[in-house]
């Protein structure tokens, strides 16, 4: 085989759209074992439902699946999973689909992790997080986004800015305002009782 | 008892955090892999039957339409062509009626005019000097009004 030849298959083999389905596949799976959590967690934040959340998961997949062409061009990955399950859980709740499982105490106690409080505290504890995710709701879109997303761990300042298209320090004050609004809700909510 | 009642921003980053821990129900990896293998292979068979049915005839698909769209300029064209209707050669009298026309549409009589045997021009124009003259005596049509001549009348 002549050089040239050997050059022209070379870029063939090492072009994004010609890798074969075996390798998509992999990086899937790899995708899956990976980003599984955060994108469940993610939905589950703005759906509370585990059911509607897993089936956000499942269809941020299947939409990595459908666009597996354009996995090669993605820079972060993991802002990019995390835009789409965003973008997916709004349009489910925004079609009223979802049911949040918060005004079911019971449901709440069994999904959310257990803690190390009494039986009667953790119904009592409970139904005061129902109450801050109700109050929640009620922030403007872009705080209630920003809150949200800074409660999870594995997302830090610079990739909230990357999935919400602004910049870290607009994050930072969008986070501040949502906590201080939040905390004057609850104040006013304590204050009427 | 509320174990957060007298401190909102305790309560508030309590709940952040149990939303931020939230446990996926057990073996979701497993059900997600199973279902996206499942999906993958579903479009796998779905895209080469597309591919086996389609992909073969692109090209004569791609010719038909071609051939379809010249055939179409073509008949197109040549009505058009026909629809037209051109001036028969010789005289053309355009029609009288709306009063618009186009600048070429002279008037040419039907019949040739014969010159008068004294030939001469309707009026006659005699100037002195460049001056016009007006003399007593020019036929005039009644009812014309004419100026008095300033000049003193010569003998």
């Amino acid at each position: 085989m002549s050089s040239f030849q050997a050059q022209a298959a070379d870029w063939f083999y090492t072009q994004p759209v010609l890798k074969s389905r075996e390798d998509v596949s992999e990086i899937i799976t790899a995708l899956v074992a990976e980003y599984s959590t955060t994108l469940y967690r993610v939905a589950y934040s703005v759906t509370r439902n585990s059911a509607e959340a897993e089936d956000i998961v499942q269809e941020t997949f299947l939409r990595v699946l459908k666009h597996q062409n354009k996995l090669y061009e993605i820079r972060d990955t993991r802002v990019w999973l995390v835009r789409i399950a965003w973008n997916l859980s709004l349009d489910r709740k925004r079609r009223g689909k979802t049911r949040p499982e918060t005004e079911d105490i019971a449901d709440l106690v069994r999904t959310l992790p257990s803690s190390e409080l009494r039986a009667d505290e953790e119904v009592i504890a409970a139904q005061e997080h129902a109450r801050v995710l109700a109050l929640i709701d009620r922030l403007p879109a872009k705080e209630r986004q920003a809150l949200l997303l800074s409660a999870l761990e594995e997302l830090s300042t610079a990739e909230i800015a990357g999935i919400c298209s602004t910049t870290e320090s607009s994050i930072r004050s969008r986070i501040f305002r949502a906590r201080r609004e939040l905390s004057d809700m609850l104040s006013k909510q304590r204050s009427g009782q | 008892m509320n174990p957060y009642r007298n401190n909102p921003k305790e309560q508030i980053n309590a709940t952040l955090r149990r939303l931020g821990h939230a446990q996926p129900p057990t073996h979701l990896e497993q059900r997600l892999r199973a279902r996206l293998q499942e999906k993958s292979a579903q479009q796998k068979t779905r895209g080469s039957r597309f591919e086996n049915v389609f992909f073969g005839q692109r090209i004569i698909f791609a010719s038909a339409a071609a051939a379809v769209a010249c055939v179409a300029i073509v008949i197109g064209s040549v009505q058009h062509s026909r629809q037209r209707s051109f001036p028969a050669p010789g005289l053309h009298v355009p029609v009288s009626g709306s009063g618009l026309g186009a600048a070429s549409s002279t008037h040419i009589a039907p019949q040739p005019i014969a010159a008068p045997e004294h030939a001469h021009a309707r009026s006659e124009q005699k100037a002195d000097g460049g001056r016009a003259i007006i003399s007593r005596e020019a036929h005039k049509p009644k009812g014309v009004a004419v100026p008095e001549s300033t000049e003193p009348a010569k003998p």
